[in-house]
């Protein structure tokens, strides 16, 4: 019972769709942000497994470097992007009082 | 055989914490299934031979981001709900999972000591691409060598955006004088 790179991109496949079914399903802006954050990691997920499994052959493992680092800079971003999202929700809170993204519906600060 | 085994149970761990956690009602919980999903992913990472990942994915997301969104629910104070009942349940449950994350990172490394002393197999071109072969070349030298040559732009770029996601953020959260 080996496992194989589709083994790993199924997993990443089915982690992403959870966090696009929380995306759609949920009002809560916090859980949506939640959910997308596990769509970056479904991402980095298949990253590595590509960095492994690309360059190897039967009884070498040859690891991408490439590969890794991409997922270096998702993290930086993800980091990144929380940073601001959750300064935005914030913002919408001190607004609204609501964090239920329905009701926030205008541009207008 | 091993590898099957945490495959499967973490994969498993990951999508039902996954799942529960976008079924959750109460943020807080939510936040809590997605460390929980984060720590069987590094979990993965570490079958993947992506040691140092599952290093920063615990410390970059189930230490820094999730404190971050910790932080926000309760700084916000959506729901007054009591947690006494939960308590007991997570932190056994965390405790388990920690445990085991501990012992895999172990046993992986233990693993590849004893693969150096194996056979070594030599790359078969290695500057071709920027990869290393296990047991060969030591992984964290060929990352750094990537990262600060091929890669060095993009690096300084990134520290650029981080810290103008810094100020964004502060400058979004600052109350405004009226």
């Amino acid at each position: 019972m080996e496992i194989t790179l589709n083994h790993y991109l199924l997993l990443s496949a089915v982690l992403f769709i959870i966090g696009i079914l929380g995306v759609m399903l949920r009002r809560n802006a916090l859980v949506i942000f939640m959910s997308v954050e596990l769509m970056l990691n479904a991402v980095n997920l298949t990253f590595i497994a590509f960095a492994n499994y690309l360059y190897s052959k039967p009884g070498s493992v040859v690891i991408s470097s490439e590969g890794q680092i991409f997922v270096f800079f998702i993290m930086a971003v993800a980091a990144a992007e929380v940073a601001v999202g959750l300064a935005i929700i914030i913002a919408l809170h001190r607004n609204k009082d609501t964090i239920n993204i329905d009701e926030a519906n205008t541009m207008r600060g | 055989m091993w590898e099957a085994i945490f495959f499967y149970g973490f994969a498993v761990v990951a999508v039902v914490a996954a799942l529960l956690m976008i079924l959750m009602k109460n943020p807080v919980i939510s936040a809590a299934f997605l460390v929980v999903t984060f720590f069987a992913q590094a979990v993965l990472y570490v079958l993947l031979h992506a040691e140092l990942l599952a290093a920063l994915q615990i410390l970059v997301y189930a230490g820094a981001i999730m404190v971050l969104f910790l932080f926000v629910v309760m700084l916000l104070n959506l729901n007054r709900t009591s947690f006494t009942s939960y308590k007991l349940f997570f932190t056994k449950f965390f405790a388990l999972v920690v445990l085991v994350a501990i012992l895999v990172v172990f046993g992986s490394m233990l693993g590849d000591l004893a693969y150096e002393n194996q056979t070594r197999i030599a790359a078969e071109t290695p500057d071709e691409h920027y990869g290393y072969t296990m047991g060969e070349d030591d992984a964290l030298q060929s990352l750094g060598r990537t990262l600060f040559t091929r890669f060095l732009y993009p690096f300084e770029i990134m520290a650029v955006m981080l810290l103008a996601a810094v100020l964004g953020a502060v400058l979004m959260t600052r109350k405004r004088e009226a």
